[in-house]
């Protein structure tokens, strides 16, 4: 039954069966399936893809996977195919920042010292609003008319926003301008964005380039490199934004909200025409200089006349009436005295045209007193109130006859004088012509002499007595002048020494003469002196106290030969309280002891 | 709805490319471009049902030099295949133009220059080689206008997918 059936099922579907045990065959063979399957993934994907985002999401995650294992196991040849692209990328980035500071500055120059300038700096301060803002809103050119957002690869219009009734058909509009691009891309072999820019007229095309659709922005004036780089970032915001939108082209000019996004780039303000303004700037700038010019000649002037005219009034004894500008100088026209001193003024070329007077200015009372008592250094002097101190030392000699100046001077009304006369130079004057100073020095003070040196007493008492008769105001103060031959030394001369008599010779020791002599001096300078004339001995024996006698007694008669009377001479030994065995010849000797009566 | 659908026409110089436009559509642009660019670009817009599709139509100069017009071809949605019935040569564009995934773009072929049939060359060979290609073929003339709207409107709708 079973092979009847097989037979029969050959007999009916036996092409049937080929094709199934076919098709299993390709199933069961991996070479043969991947073959079959390689022929529709292509289209299957697409499909699945254009069918709904399921196949996104399943493929997201093995993809996003796959790259960064792929990334991170093959950094450098990743880096390799990424460096080209970077540095277009970062070339078209600094490019574009330097654009837009060259813009920057340009516009700054332009505006930095106009009225304009001025008075947006005042708003950017008044609002808080930084100044670059505000030069860039108020100095906008130009006029956003139409925006386009166009696909890269069909040249369909995405999306449009402007005055659409300036524009006779947008599609062809956005297709055309494709086409351009593309000529633009493709003549010019360029690999970046291609074509950025067309003028025509006064208006300009600025496009900016995304992955999937590229903006064109139709604009009329001028526009600045800060625009364009707006662009470049809403493009970016665009590829953001509607990403999923921008897959469909059944989609374009349909997106939910890319009207709305774009709408608010249209710079809708009209471009006025400026009125042809005067620019003041130079002439104000020329007319503060001017201003700037003269004021600082007017305040140079000033200021050297308030100079001169300080250096005139800071002129004792000269009174100001007139100055005036001379030539290079001044000329100062007043009453002048005649001691002023105008040497100042001659210094600062300041000519003086005056007449004179008598100033009472205490500058010019203190100068004539200076000029007065200037060649006396010893006297001081102090004006107060037109009252004169003076203090100190004024010569003896013309003493009087400054007094009879001071007197005379204008504008002293009284002298408090507690000077006093300087002997100093007619006592000089006198001990250098006077005789026999020989050993005596000086100190010359204003009222007072003081001797040094050594003089005999003769000399001494002389010039002591001349000095007081001569200066009797003068004190002398003499007590460091050694006296060489006074009263008090001959007597110490005579009474310092022993004379050692020796009972062999007959000759008599130098101490003795020197003794004499001394002692003729002193009975001749008084004649009432005695001389006692005292023996002793070494107390040797009994009769020492009689040696001690004829010792004195000896001397005495000495004394006498040498013209000495004997009324002067008196005699005395020095009795021995106790005797010894030793004989001791130094104690065998005579004293003095003198007494003057005067 | 409205959509808009880029449409390339592609054909040999001289084959009635513009003419066939020009009869056709409202809005052309200067067809000086089609000298300096190499492109011209004419709109067209059709209510089929309720879906307003705007046929953008691009005339494409210089089919003789490939590198003249490949980058035009990019993304196109439509194709209309212009070919001189009177010219053979006009037929062999098929092999020199070289269209990625060709098989899903909506296309049809315009054989031009119908009113010229005394010097008509095309044949069934030359039809069935064209059919290779293109499964739409219509006899136009865009001296007289035969055929011409109802290609492109044909051509519409399929983009429309009807």
């Amino acid at each position: 039954m079973t092979r009847e059936r097989d037979v029969l099922k050959t007999l009916l579907i036996k092409e049937e069966l080929e094709v199934l045990e076919n098709l299993k065959k390709k199933l069961l063979s991996e070479e043969q399936f991947t073959e079959e399957v390689s022929k529709v993934l292509a289209n299957a994907l697409k499909r699945a893809q254009k069918k709904d985002s399921k196949l996104d999401i399943v493929l997201a995650k093995p993809i996003q996977d796959g790259v960064t294992k792929t990334f991170s196991e093959n950094k450098q040849s990743i880096i390799d195919s990424l460096l080209p692209i970077m540095g277009q990328l970062i070339r078209k980035t600094v490019t574009n920042s330097i654009k837009q500071f060259v813009a920057d500055i340009n516009r700054t120059l332009e505006l930095g010292f106009s009225a304009k300038a001025l008075k947006w700096r005042w708003q950017s301060y008044k609002t808080g609003i930084p100044f670059a803002e505000i030069v860039f809103e108020k100095t906008i050119r130009y006029q956003v008319n139409e925006i386009f957002i166009i696909d890269n690869e069909t040249g369909l219009l995405v999306q449009h926003v402007g005055k659409e009734e300036t524009l006779k058909d947008k599609n062809a509009m956005s297709a055309m301008l494709t086409a351009i691009k593309d000529f633009v891309g493709d003549s010019l072999q360029s690999t970046d964005s291609g074509l950025m820019s067309a003028d025509f007229g006064d208006s300009q095309i600025l496009i900016a380039t995304g992955p999937k659709v590229y903006l064109a922005m139709i604009v009329k004036g001028s526009p600045s490199e800060r625009l364009k780089e707006l662009n470049q970032k809403l493009i970016e915001e665009i590829h953001s934004n509607f990403s999923d939108s921008l897959l469909d082209t059944n989609n374009f000019q349909s997106i939910d909200g890319i009207e709305d996004f774009l709408r608010p780039y249209l710079v809708t303000k009209n471009i006025t025409e400026e009125k042809k303004s005067i620019n003041w700037v130079p002439w104000i700038i020329g007319l503060l200089l001017i201003i700037s010019g003269l004021s600082y000649l007017a305040y140079k002037r000033h200021t050297e006349f308030n100079q001169a005219q300080n250096i005139v009034n800071s002129t004792p004894g000269l009174y100001l009436q007139e100055l005036k500008k001379s030539g290079d100088g001044f000329v100062a026209k007043g009453l002048l005295d005649p001691d002023a001193d105008v040497s100042q003024l001659k210094e600062n070329n300041i000519q003086l045209e005056t007449k004179p007077f008598i100033s009472l200015d205490e500058e010019i009372i203190d100068l004539r007193i200076n000029n007065i008592l200037k060649p006396y250094s010893k006297v001081n002097y102090n004006l107060d109130h037109k009252t004169l101190s003076l203090t100190g030392y004024l010569p003896n000699d013309s003493y009087k006859s400054i007094f009879d100046r001071l007197n005379k001077v204008t504008g002293i009304n009284s002298i408090r004088n507690t000077t006093k006369p300087d002997f100093s130079m007619e006592v000089e004057e006198f001990l250098l012509n006077y005789n026999n100073l020989e050993g005596v020095s000086y100190n010359i003070e204003p009222d007072k002499l003081t001797l040094n040196g050594s003089t005999k007493l003769a000399t001494h008492n002389k010039l002591i007595t001349d000095l007081k008769q001569q200066f009797p105001e003068v004190t002398i103060e003499d007590s460091q002048l050694d006296i060489s031959d006074s009263t008090e030394k001959i007597i110490s001369q005579i009474e310092k020494d022993s004379v050692v008599i020796s009972d062999e010779s007959e000759s008599h020791s130098s101490e003795l003469l020197s003794v004499i002599e001394q002692i003729k001096t002193l009975i001749n300078r008084f004649p009432n002196s005695q001389i006692t004339i005292i023996g002793e001995s070494d107390c040797q024996g009994l009769n020492s106290d009689r040696f001690s006698q004829q010792r004195a007694d000896s001397i005495k008669a000495l004394l006498i030969e040498n013209m000495i009377e004997e009324s002067h001479l008196r005699t005395s030994i020095t009795p021995c309280e106790n005797f010894n065995n030793d004989v001791d010849d130094s104690k065998k000797i005579v004293r003095f002891k003198t007494y003057i009566e005067q | 709805m409205k959509i808009a659908k880029k449409v390339c026409l592609i054909g040999r110089f001289a084959v009635g490319k513009t003419s066939l436009v020009r009869q056709y559509i409202e809005n052309q642009f200067s067809e000086k471009y089609k000298t300096t660019v190499g492109v011209s670009i004419s709109t067209k817009v059709i209510d089929i049902d309720d879906h307003s599709i705007s046929m953008i139509l691009w005339d494409i100069a210089g089919f003789e030099q490939e590198g003249h017009y490949k980058h035009y071809l990019r993304g196109t949605q439509g194709i209309i295949w212009v070919l001189d019935g009177t010219e053979p040569e006009s037929f062999d564009i098929f092999e020199k133009v070289s269209i990625p995934d060709l098989d899903s773009i909506p296309a049809i072929c315009l054989v031009n220059k119908c009113d010229l049939k005394d010097q008509w060359r095309l044949n069934e060979d030359s039809l069935q080689k064209i059919r290779q290609y293109v499964s739409t073929i219509h006899y136009s003339s865009a001296k007289t206008g035969e055929n011409v709207e109802d290609s492109f409107n044909e051509l519409a709708k399929k983009l429309l997918g009807q």
